[in-house]
């Protein structure tokens, strides 16, 4: 073979341009921790880690709908044992104000104690989690009741994916728990209690037992339905970050480097471009001593 | 006395020809690194009796017409690789340009900005959020789209540009094929470095639009494209860029009635740019087309047949032109700026729910693209795949072609290539030669000088 300083350049500059390209190769998959940068990386790899980045990105949007629906959720479930207690108290006070023994103005005492009821239920029946009223059906950016306790929003269950597969409703209308078509509206039953409180009128009272008992139960089946959900919706982030390791796990090992064979290949390249570089040293040596002699 | 004075003219001529030689060599050395150069050698021979001595019969130029053949080819076919790769990862690079996704990432944000909507569907800052979440998805496409046409009309630039070159390359090819037929065959040194520039400019030109070049024994090239001769002897054929219909230029050689060349070009530069131009971008416009035209027509499906919180319904949510699809995709005028029509309840009697939104989430398993065959995100994702693959069998071809250049460079380097180091062995032997025919003639002028005072 007859060797020429054309050829040897040519021979060092390709070796060392390849040593070079496979340096910056190896660099960047060990800086960036990715293996497969594009598509043309590796076409499968890239297309599987694409499916999988997918998946990741349902999972954000349906942790971002899930934290809605908790929080959600969450004030309602306040706002209903709020009411509860508020109910309970109610029932507490008509039992005590049927006592024969009472005056009427301790009845009225009780009165302006069952308005102040009234006005709470009221408030937590119109309760918002950020801007939305939370018991208004669809209609979340008004006040779900009147002052007069009647009802302006919807019977639209909002729900939402909050985990694959996983579907929750993120509210309970107002209307099904407060002022339910099949039972009493609790704001009129406590607004007739403060009316017969008012007029001391113990029969009336008396009989009233009843329907503060359903309504209490009106509430607190509500609040049961609201709970129930709420656990789904929390049990509904396990189940999504057990998902989102298995994708994110899946996805590494699609388009990820691994981290202790891309620092050796980064080890070996460097080691190559460094030989390169001192073999093209040593052959220029050569060739200087030889037009030397 | 006859015999000495013929002794004075042997060393005369050996004088002459180590001369020639040591310039022959001077030469090679001085060419070393020029791109094209066939190290030259001298010829000589054994005078004929009565003379005898050395006689020079000009300077061969060394090259093994085969390889030069060969590696003219591959210069083509490694140019034409580089410009398929080269087009191949900036289309790539059109449809993913980040490394995130491209449209496939925009519509994972949009199903999620609809996502977040199904918790809150009648906050204004969600909606609105949704909104532009689809008009993320449409400006992504259309620029992606208006990104491969730019890049289309630049690979029909870059056709245009090789074919000016190539006629101005072939012009100095039939220039230099009557300079060396005028010459003849006798080998001298100016007759090797006009084959030389020659056959530069042939190898130049299989770089640009893969002609062909046949060489006859006088030294004459005959360039051709896919059998119609652009040079022949000194005459040349011109190659015409020219407008179709579309508005690209097709290569059109006058040969005598116009002939369209495209398809037979060999692979150069300007046969990947047509291939690039032709047939691989018109593949990822037609199928952001198609998904334009799918999407379009699912979304607005969805939200022409709900209802917005405003109680509007059977408004469309995007618009698109017929032709060229995903250049026009955008939001329809009628719901543009206007968040409060996004159609996420399912009929006038229930404004507020989230039937509207879960129709459209569905869009995120559904078969509605490619003929009803592939979900809006695989038919995105399978683009990128499709143009992945592209790009990967191009550097990988080109990779090849690059090494099958470098070994048939190597290969002529070998035969026609100027090693140093023999070179000044050359001149070193010519100079000792010259010091010997010298030397002759000084002992011959001491004979003579001896003879004459005789």
């Amino acid at each position: 073979m007859r060797v020429t300083e054309g050829l040897t350049f040519s021979q060092m500059r390709s070796n060392i341009g390849t040593a070079q390209s496979r340096a910056f190769a190896a660099t960047e998959v060990a800086s960036s921790g990715t293996r497969v940068a594009k598509s043309s990386d590796d076409p499968t790899s890239y297309a599987r880690g694409m499916v999988m980045k997918q998946g990741l990105a349902r999972l954000e949007g349906m942790e971002r709908s899930g934290t809605i629906a908790v929080d959600h959720l969450t004030v309602a479930d306040d706002a209903l044992a709020a009411s509860e207690a508020a109910v309970t108290r109610a029932r507490e006070i008509a039992l005590a104000a049927g006592n024969t023994t009472l005056s009427p103005s301790d009845r009225a005492g009780y009165a302006s104690e069952v308005a102040g009821l009234r006005a709470t239920l009221l408030q937590q029946a119109n309760v918002r989690s950020g801007d939305t009223y939370v018991f208004a059906g669809g209609r979340t950016s008004a006040p779900a009741y009147s002052n007069a306790g009647v009802y302006a929003g919807d019977t639209n269950v909002r729900v939402v994916e909050a985990a694959p597969g996983d579907m929750v409703n993120s509210n309970v209308p107002g209307s099904a728990i407060f002022t339910p078509a099949s039972g009493l509206s609790v704001f009129d039953v406590l607004e007739r209690l403060e009316a017969n409180l008012r007029a001391s009128d113990v029969p009336a009272i008396t009989a009233q037992l009843d329907e503060l008992d359903t309504v209490h139960s009106q509430v607190t089946v509500g609040r049961t339905d609201v709970g129930l959900q709420l656990e789904r919706a929390q049990l509904a982030s396990s189940s999504r970050d057990s998902v989102r390791l298995q994708l994110e796990s899946a996805r590494g090992a699609a388009v990820d480097a691994d981290t202790a064979s891309s620092y050796t290949s980064l080890i070996q390249a460097q080691q190559a471009l460094e030989s390169a570089i001192a073999a093209a040293q040593r052959m220029m040596q050569t060739m200087q001593s030889g037009l030397g002699r | 006395m006859a015999n000495l004075l013929q002794s004075l003219s042997l060393g005369a001529g050996a004088m002459r020809a180590s001369t020639y030689g040591s310039r022959v060599a001077a030469n090679n050395i001085a060419n070393v690194s020029t791109p094209g150069y066939s190290r030259q050698s001298l010829l000589q021979s054994t005078a004929p009796s009565p003379l005898l001595g050395v006689k020079v019969d000009g300077v061969a130029r060394l090259i093994d017409q085969s390889i030069a053949g060969q590696q003219r080819a591959q210069t083509g076919a490694a140019a034409g690789s580089s410009t398929r790769s080269q087009y191949a990862r900036r289309v790539e690079n059109s449809l993913d340009v980040a490394g995130d996704g491209g449209i496939a990432a925009k519509l994972d944000a949009m199903f999620s900005a609809y996502r977040r909507l199904s918790a809150t569907p009648t906050d204004p800052a969600t909606r609105s959020a949704a909104l532009g979440s689809v008009a993320d998805v449409a400006s992504t496409v259309r620029n992606t789209a208006t990104n491969l046409v730019a890049l289309q009309r630049d690979a029909d630039t870059s056709v245009v540009a090789a074919v000016n070159e190539a006629n101005a390359v072939a012009a100095n090819v039939a220039r230099l094929n009557g300079a060396i037929g005028v010459m003849g065959q006798a080998p001298s040194q100016e007759l090797a470095q006009l084959i030389d520039e020659r056959d530069v400019a042939l190898t130049r030109l299989s770089e640009l639009v893969g002609a062909e070049a046949h060489i006859d024994e006088r030294n004459v090239a005959t360039v051709s494209i896919g059998g119609i001769g652009i040079v022949i002897g000194d005459t040349q054929r011109v190659l015409k860029p020219t407008a179709d219909a579309t508005g690209l230029r097709d290569i059109v050689v006058d040969a005598p009635t116009p002939i369209v060349v495209n398809d037979k070009l060999g692979p150069s530069v300007a046969r990947s740019a047509i291939d690039a131009r032709d047939v691989t971008i018109p593949a990822r416009l037609a199928e952001l087309d198609s998904f334009a035209r799918d999407f379009a027509t699912a979304a607005n499906a969805i939200q022409s047949t709900h209802v917005g919180i405003d109680g509007s319904t059977g408004i469309n949510l995007l618009t698109t032109g017929a032709a060229n699809g995903a250049l026009t995709l955008a939001l329809d005028p009628a719901i543009a700026g206007q968040p409060q029509r996004l159609a996420t309840s399912s009929s006038a009697t229930s404004v507020g729910d989230t039937g509207g939104v879960q129709a459209f989430l569905g869009l995120e398993t559904a078969n509605v693209a490619s003929g009803g065959t592939m979900t809006l995100q695989q038919a995105a994702q399978s683009s990128i795949t499709a143009a992945g693959n592209e790009a990967a069998r191009a550097l990988g071809d080109d990779a090849v072609e690059q090494r099958r250049k470098t070994q048939l460079d190597a290969a002529r380097e070998q035969v026609s290539g100027v090693s140093i180091q023999d070179e000044m062995l050359s001149l070193d032997r010519y100079q000792r030669a010259y010091q010997a025919a010298a030397r002759v003639i000084t002992t011959v002028d001491e004979m003579l000088e001896t003879l004459m005072r005789m």
